[in-house]
């Protein structure tokens, strides 16, 4: 049974909260993205919206519960201004609910989500600075978008809806386009700090001179890319930590898609390293899945994922232990209806085995628990 | 069950290899790209006119900077135009250009009304490139020919 309390916002965060929502839905109409520029062409407005459903049969899983939540979605306004053809301006305002889960508690009700300065280089150079998306892997930098995604929200194995998560970087990042003949390479690379909130759900976690990049392979059949990325970096402000311990973090990403008209199929493998012996824990996680899409018509797709983490964890000390093995696994099924490109229905059932439950602790080595939960979200863009 | 990690990615792999289905190669017909008469360009490729208005390509020789411009989403000629010049579906042009807006990369060409308007676009701003149904009067621009 749930205990936890709903979270009641704030009149301001209320008002906030209604004005971006409303803005979106009054925006939704609009049937395409090149509809929401100034007459002049230099600002663009847009935005996503995505309302969901979620249940649970017995555990509380990703802040879904067995009496079923509507307080579950997410939602982005953004403002581009091209000044000219190689300078912009972009600022991103998000708003995200996760149901009943614990991060729901801790996270501002409308985050500022990106702000930064764009400066094109040439025809295939491009610099940001400031709070930027970072660029890792298949769906880092569209993670929330549900027009764009075959499920509501993007693998978490490897993307995460959790502690330990940062979606940008206070910083800058480069990319290049190299052409190569009928083949193309693209190569981001970024640098800069980031906080995230650990275990504890309190205490914020701090990276300073983190740095990574991504290189993608286009290939010559259209829609067949592959790609791999890296990131390092050094976290201090540990909880339960010395004030002046600090974890390495390295981290890989694989990645391969195959968008194609009738079928789509993507799998990556994050691979991480953490902790240290002075710590009293060291850790490695993998965390891989495949995900296929099959579009039966042009508005109808059926979505089969799997997902897996595993974990090798070794905890010194008196309450140490050792964990080698499967940590979660989740197996999903969906339908994706979408009448238009900017509208998108689906209706999900997923299969949950692990830890990664929010109703009560499930210490490592014992059974994993089992939930299957539901999802019907719809989501709309401009 | 365990599924080792090894066969979930090799399933994968497998799959990303079987090929879609393949661009359409331009057709002339449906639609007919038009310049800026004072733009030294005759003639495009189908993969120059793919990636002026994918804005993949951001200037023309000269250095001046490319205004390529589009029409009404459900539009007759927007259809040939993605089918024949941009190798997708409208439908695929706008998922294309909504990874592009939400990744905060770039945004789509303006969008205006009708074949007149694009063609008063693309006689008052030199760098502009737009399309117009076949036919259809073109005084002031040039008409571009499509090259295989």
């Amino acid at each position: 049974m749930n205990t936890r309390a709903e979270k009641v916002l704030a009149p301001g965060h209320r008002l906030a909260v209604t004005t971006l929502l409303v803005t979106l839905a009054a925006a939704a109409h609009a049937a395409h993205p090149a509809a929401a520029q100034s007459t002049d062409g230099r600002l663009s407005v847009h935005g996503f919206l995505t309302q969901a459903y979620g249940r649970t049969d017995g555990h509380q899983v990703l802040g879904i519960t067995s009496e079923g939540t509507s307080d579950y979605r997410v939602a982005a306004l953004q403002f581009r201004f091209d000044a000219d053809p190689e300078n912009a301006f972009v600022l991103q305002f998000s708003h995200e609910r996760l149901g009943r889960s614990p991060l729901s508690e801790v996270e501002p009700e409308v985050d500022l989500d990106w702000v930064f300065y764009e400066r094109r280089f040439g025809e295939h150079t491009v610099v940001r600075v400031g709070k930027v998306r970072t660029p890792l892997g298949l769906f880092n930098e569209i993670r929330d978008v549900g027009t764009l995604l075959a499920l509501y929200r993007a693998p978490v194995s490897v993307y995460g809806e959790q502690v330990y998560a940062s979606e940008t970087v206070n910083g800058a990042m480069v990319g290049r386009r190299i052409p190569l003949g009928t083949w193309a390479l693209d190569v981001d690379a970024f640098y800069g700090s980031w906080d995230f909130v650990q275990y504890d759900l309190a205490t914020y976690a701090h990276v300073d001179g983190g740095y990574g990049g991504q290189v993608w392979v286009n290939t010559p059949i259209d829609g067949l890319r592959a790609g791999a990325g890296h990131l390092r970096y050094t976290v201090g402000n540990l909880v339960n930590a010395p004030a002046d311990a600090e974890d390495d973090h390295v981290a890989w990403i694989a990645s391969l898609e195959g968008n194609f008209t009738r079928l789509s199929v993507r799998s990556e493998l994050f691979h991480a390293s953490f902790g240290e012996t002075d710590l009293g824990y060291i850790g490695k996680a993998e965390r891989y899945y495949v995900q296929a899409v099959v579009n039966v018509t042009d508005w109808l797709g059926v979505v089969g994922q799997a997902e897996f983490e595993d974990l090798r964890l070794d905890v010194s000390g008196p309450f140490g232990f050792s964990f080698d093995g499967n940590e979660n696994r989740d197996l999903a099924v969906g339908v994706r209806y979408a009448p238009a490109p900017n509208l998108a229905v689906k209706l999900e059932g997923h299969a949950f085995r692990g830890y990664r439950i929010e109703d009560g602790a499930l210490p490592y080595g014992a059974p994993r628990a089992r939930a299957k939960y539901a999802l019907l979200s719809v989501s709309t863009s401009f | 069950m365990v599924i080792p990690r090894a066969c979930v990615l090799a399933a994968g792999l497998v799959a990303t290899v079987i090929p879609g289905v393949a661009p359409q190669a331009p057709q002339g017909a449906g639609f007919q790209v038009i310049v800026n008469s004072a733009n030294p360009v005759s003639a495009l490729t189908q993969g120059d006119i793919e990636r002026l208005f994918l804005k993949q390509r951001t200037s023309w020789d000269g250095g001046l900077a490319v205004e390529p411009v589009d029409q009404p989403a459900r539009s007759a000629v927007r259809e040939a135009f993605s089918e024949a010049a941009l190798g997708r579906s409208p439908r695929a042009v706008i998922v294309y250009w909504q990874r592009q807006i939400f990744s905060g990369r770039d945004v789509p060409p303006r969008e205006l009304e009708s074949d007149d308007a694009v063609v008063e676009y693309v006689r008052t701003h030199a760098g502009a490139v737009g399309y117009v149904s076949p036919g259809g009067a073109v005084s002031g621009v040039k008409s571009v020919e499509i090259r295989r």
